[in-house]
C-alpha cells in the first residue's frame, strides 16, 4: 500500500539535522539522500551536520553542495540581512560510540563531544590533519559570473561550454543534480531541470553539477537580483603535479579571461586561481601552499575607468590589461608570483 | 546514521514494483510505502512507524566507469542508478530484505555506495 507522506533520512539531534556516513572507502558522495537532507535543512532553517570517520573526505560535488548550503562555518543571510540558521558542518568522529570526540572536517580542530559541538580557538589538531600525507596536486579553479537579462527562456550552461576547453579541459559531457552525474549535457535540459537548492526568493539558488568525464567538474548556480539573472559557473580542472613554475597556468587563465571578455562583453566577471588539492578532489584538508591568484577579469559594470587603474605604478609585479572599447571596456589583472590568497 | 546503497537495474521503480516488494518480503508485518509529494522518493515505513529505507528517483547512467567506481561489487551490465538510504536505527534485516526484493522487481541488484 502506498501512502502520501514523506520525510528524509536524517536524525533530528539537538535542533539540528544530522546524517552519519558510513562506507568501506573514504569519499562522501553527494547522493540523492544527502541532497534531501540539505533541502530539508534549508526548508526548516536548521543546521545540517555530516558525521564521518577520520578516513572520509568530501567529493568535489559534496564540498560545493555544503558550501552552497552555507557550510564550512559560513552563515547564509536571509531577507533584510537577518542571519539564517541554515548551515552545514562536516565533522569527523573518532573513538568508540558513546565516547566519540568530533573534529571539524575542514580545519581538523577538535570540535567537542556529541553533547556539544563547538570549535574553540586552538583546540588539538587531529593527527590526520597534522600529517603531510597527500602528494601535491594542482587544480586550476575558475569562478565566473555572468549577468543575464531576465527573459522568459534563459538557457544556462554556455559559460561552462566556453570555459572548460579554453582552460585545458574537455567540453562538458554530463550533468546532474546529484552524483553520479548521469545525464548527457544539453543546455536546454540544464535550464529546465535545475531545481532550487533552497532559501527564500530572491535568494533561491538552483544548482546543477557538470563534468567533462576526464576529471574536470563544476557547478552552475543561478540567482536573481534587481539587475536580472546572475549565472555563476565555478569549478576545477586538474593540472597534475603542482607546478614549480606557475607562468603557464597564469598564461592559460589570462588568455581565457581575454576570450571571455570578448565573447561576453559588458556582462561577465571572472577569477582564476591555482589550488593545492588532494588527488581527484576539490580541496585539501592540509594544503602544502595557499591558493595562488592567477588572473581576474573585471567587467565594465564593476570598474568603468581601467585606463587610470592600469597606469597606477604602485601595482607590484602584476599587470593590468584593458580590453575592448568604451562602453564595453574590461580589465584583466594578471597577478605576479607572490599573490597568495 | 544512514547507510547509502545504490540499486542498479534495468527498469525504474514504480508504485507497482513498490507494492510487489511488500508482497515478496519475508515478514508478514504491515509495511507500507510513503511517496514524497513530488514523486521523487519513496519511504518504506515499518509497522512501528519507523523509517526502514528511502528510495530516490531512478536515473540513467552515462558513465558506467564513474558509477561502477562508486559502489561495492558492480555488476557487468546495468542501465539505471537509484539512490537508496537506510537509517542505522532501522532493523537492517527487513530493510535489506525489502531492498533486495525491490531490486529483483526492477531486474537489478543492490550495492553499497563507497
Amino acid at each position: 500500500m502506498v501512502q502520501e507522506r514523506y520525510w528524509p533520512v536524517a536524525d533530528e539531534w539537538a535542533g539540528d539535522f544530522a546524517v552519519h556516513v558510513a562506507g568501506p572507502t573514504s569519499v562522501i558522495r553527494y547522493t540523492a539522500a544527502l541532497r534531501a537532507l540539505f533541502q530539508t535543512v534549508e526548508k526548516h532553517k536548521k543546521t545540517a551536520v555530516l558525521h564521518s570517520s577520520p578516513q572520509h573526505v568530501l567529493s568535489p560535488v559534496t564540498a560545493t553542495a555544503v558550501e552552497l548550503t552555507g557550510g564550512f562555518g559560513l552563515q547564509r543571510r536571509y531577507r533584510y540581512g537577518k542571519p539564517g540558521r541554515a548551515a552545514a558542518y562536516w565533522h569527523i568522529a573518532e573513538g568508540p560510540v558513546g565516547q566519540q570526540v568530533f573534529y571539524n572536517g575542514l580545519t581538523g580542530r577538535m570540535a567537542g563531544t556529541r553533547a556539544e559541538l563547538r570549535e574553540v580557538g586552538d583546540n588539538p589538531l587531529h593527527p590526520r590533519f597534522a600529517a603531510d600525507a597527500h602528494p601535491q596536486q594542482a587544480a586550476l579553479r575558475f569562478s565566473v559570473h555572468r549577468l543575464r537579462r531576465p527573459e522568459e527562456d534563459v538557457p544556462m550552461g554556455a559559460l561552462a561550454e566556453f570555459l572548460l576547453p579554453r582552460l585545458g579541459g574537455g567540453a562538458p559531457e554530463a550533468w546532474d543534480l546529484t552524483e553520479p552525474l548521469a545525464r548527457p549535457w544539453n543546455v536546454t535540459d540544464v535550464d529546465a531541470s535545475a531545481e532550487p537548492l533552497g532559501g527564500e526568493p530572491p535568494f533561491a539558488v538552483p544548482a546543477v553539477y557538470f563534468t567533462d568525464g576526464r576529471g574536470a567538474w563544476g557547478s552552475i548556480t543561478v540567482r536573481r537580483d534587481e539587475a536580472g539573472l546572475i549565472e555563476h559557473t565555478s569549478g576545477s580542472i586538474p593540472l597534475g603535479p603542482y607546478p614549480q613554475d606557475v607562468r603557464p597556468a597564469t598564461d592559460l587563465a589570462t588568455a581565457a579571461a581575454r576570450d571571455l571578455a570578448q565573447a561576453f562583453p559588458s556582462c561577465v566577471q571572472g577569477f582564476f586561481s591555482l589550488r593545492d588539492v588532494d588527488p581527484g578532489l576539490f580541496r585539501s584538508v592540509r594544503p602544502h601552499v595557499p591558493d595562488r591568484a592567477l588572473a581576474l577579469l573585471v567587467g565594465p559594470r564593476a570598474a568603468p575607468d581601467f585606463t587610470f587603474w592600469a597606469e597606477d605604478p604602485s601595482y607590484g609585479d602584476g599587470r593590468i590589461d584593458v580590453v575592448g572599447s568604451h562602453p564595453y571596456q574590461a580589465g584583466i589583472v594578471t597577478f605576479g608570483g607572490d599573490d597568495l590568497l | 546514521m544512514s547507510l547509502q546503497y545504490a540499486m542498479l537495474s534495468r527498469n525504474p521503480w514504480t508504485t507497482n514494483s513498490l507494492d510487489k516488494t511488500i508482497a515478496k518480503m519475508k515478514s508478514s508485518l504491515p509495511f507500507q510505502w510513503a511517496l514524497s509529494e513530488d514523486g521523487e522518493a519513496a519511504d518504506l515505513i515499518g509497522p512501528d512507524g519507523y523509517l526502514l529505507l528511502s528510495v530516490h528517483r531512478s536515473r540513467p547512467i552515462l558513465y558506467r566507469e564513474h558509477a561502477a567506481s562508486m559502489i561495492v561489487g558492480p555488476p557487468k551490465t546495468f542501465h539505471l542508478w537509484t539512490d537508496v538510504s537506510v537509517p542505522a536505527y532501522a532493523p537492517q534485516g527487513p530493510a535489506m530484505d525489502a531492498l533486495n526484493a525491490l531490486a529483483r522487481a526492477c531486474r537489478g541488484t543492490a550495492h553499497q555506495v563507497v
